[in-house]
């Protein structure tokens, strides 16, 4: 497998930080529907609706959380997604 | 004084001391619970404070009902206090400052009390108070603040106020506090930048996150900034709310704590003066019975 630039993700909670780190990609369920966030993805802010949120990391099984909305923020190759 | 009457001060000294002993150590357990549920909560306001720092910025969020700046109206302030005393300054200092506020205030100040502190003070100075809430758990939750947002916005929405803001006393570490007034509404970004810069502690945990300023970011914001904007800024102030609620908490059992402590050892002080009383007052008793026995002893030769 080709080294693939990695997307630096942050998943928190008001209580807790749920997930830092690099990803390949992550999958969330946009106010407009589903989308996957690769590295090097455009500044976007968005609304999360309810659903299940997915992160791919490199060589490890995915994992995948119900969330019942948040924001998505991402920029610089940093996305957050607060929940 | 007499002997029987240092003797019961001891007692009733050592008796208090015990209270503020078990005080103390109920206050530091809470004090550790509560200091890091605030700190838990940081890294999450950071971001969400950074999301609502760069949309502010955008020209779309300047339009919104929400960071638009009013000139008219009354002020509407959110006190937040503890429920009960017994912890040094922290009541007082937010209070204080609250107090400030309402006398610089050119045009009426409403209020939302939260604490009894809070509510006994809104009487005593006879201010409008629109709600009320008390006994609001250690384990403060999102939903907890709920209402009071709900509150807060709709208010806001009916053009009566010019701006909301918030008085509540900082955690900055167990021995120091302070208490912070900071605008909620309308959205400010060189206040939202303030808030980000207080949040950080001065040391320890969480102390060298160091932020780039990165002010000159384009977003693309779906579905549209108005809406993207009206659902997030009843969030944001939600998480605003919350995070107040918190640093309260941790601020008032270390206050408590830390008074507690204080009480525990002037009194073993004290103990210690009045025990020195009573030895010397026994023994000038003992004194003045041997030399009374001698004196007779000495009569009778």
């Amino acid at each position: 497998m080709s080294e693939q630039k990695l997307l630096k993700l942050t998943v928190s909670k008001v209580d807790a930080p749920v997930f830092d780190g690099d990803v390949l990609s992550v999958h969330v369920p946009g106010a407009e529907g589903e989308m996957e966030v690769l590295a090097d993805h455009e500044a976007l802010i968005s609304p999360l609706k309810s659903g299940v949120l997915t992160i791919n990391k490199a060589g490890e099984e995915k994992v995948k959380m119900e969330i019942e909305g948040g924001i998505l923020e991402i920029s610089n190759n940093h996305a957050t997604v607060l929940i | 004084m007499a002997l029987k009457q240092v003797k019961n001060k001891i007692i009733s000294t050592k008796k208090t001391g015990q209270v503020t002993k078990a005080m103390e150590s109920v206050s530091a357990v809470k004090m550790r619970k509560s200091q890091e549920r605030a700190f838990a909560g940081r890294p999450y306001v950071h971001a969400a404070l950074r999301i609502l720092a760069r949309i502010s910025n955008s020209n779309e969020a300047k339009n919104s009902q929400f960071a638009a700046r009013r000139n008219t109206g009354k002020t509407l302030l959110v006190i937040v206090t503890s429920d009960k005393g017994l912890a040094g300054s922290v009541n007082s200092a937010v209070l204080k400052r609250a107090e400030t506020v309402i006398q610089n205030s050119d045009n009426k100040v409403e209020t939302i009390c939260i604490g009894k502190k809070a509510v006994d003070f809104a009487r005593r100075e006879r201010l409008v108070v629109l709600e009320e809430y008390v006994n609001v758990s250690d384990e403060v939750t999102v939903e907890d603040v709920y209402a009071i947002t709900e509150l807060v916005i709709s208010k806001f929405n009916q053009d009566e106020y010019r701006k909301v803001e918030i008085v509540y006393q900082n955690f900055l570490s167990t021995f120091e506090q302070e208490p912070t007034l900071r605008q909620i509404l309308p959205l400010d970004p060189a206040e939202i930048h303030y808030i980000m810069q207080g949040i950080k502690p001065k040391r320890g945990k969480f102390s060298d996150n160091s932020e780039p300023s990165d002010t000159a970011i384009t977003y693309t914001i779906e579905p549209s900034p108005e809406e993207v904007f009206n659902s997030l800024v009843p969030q944001l102030v939600q998480i605003m709310v919350y995070h107040a609620l918190l640093e309260s908490k941790a601020s008032e059992h270390s206050a408590r704590m830390v008074a507690m402590k204080n009480a525990t050892d002037k009194s073993k002080e004290v103990i210690k003066g009045l025990t020195i009383k009573y030895n010397k007052a026994r023994q000038t008793a003992i004194t003045a019975e041997v030399s009374e026995i001698t004196a007779g002893v000495e009569a009778m030769k």
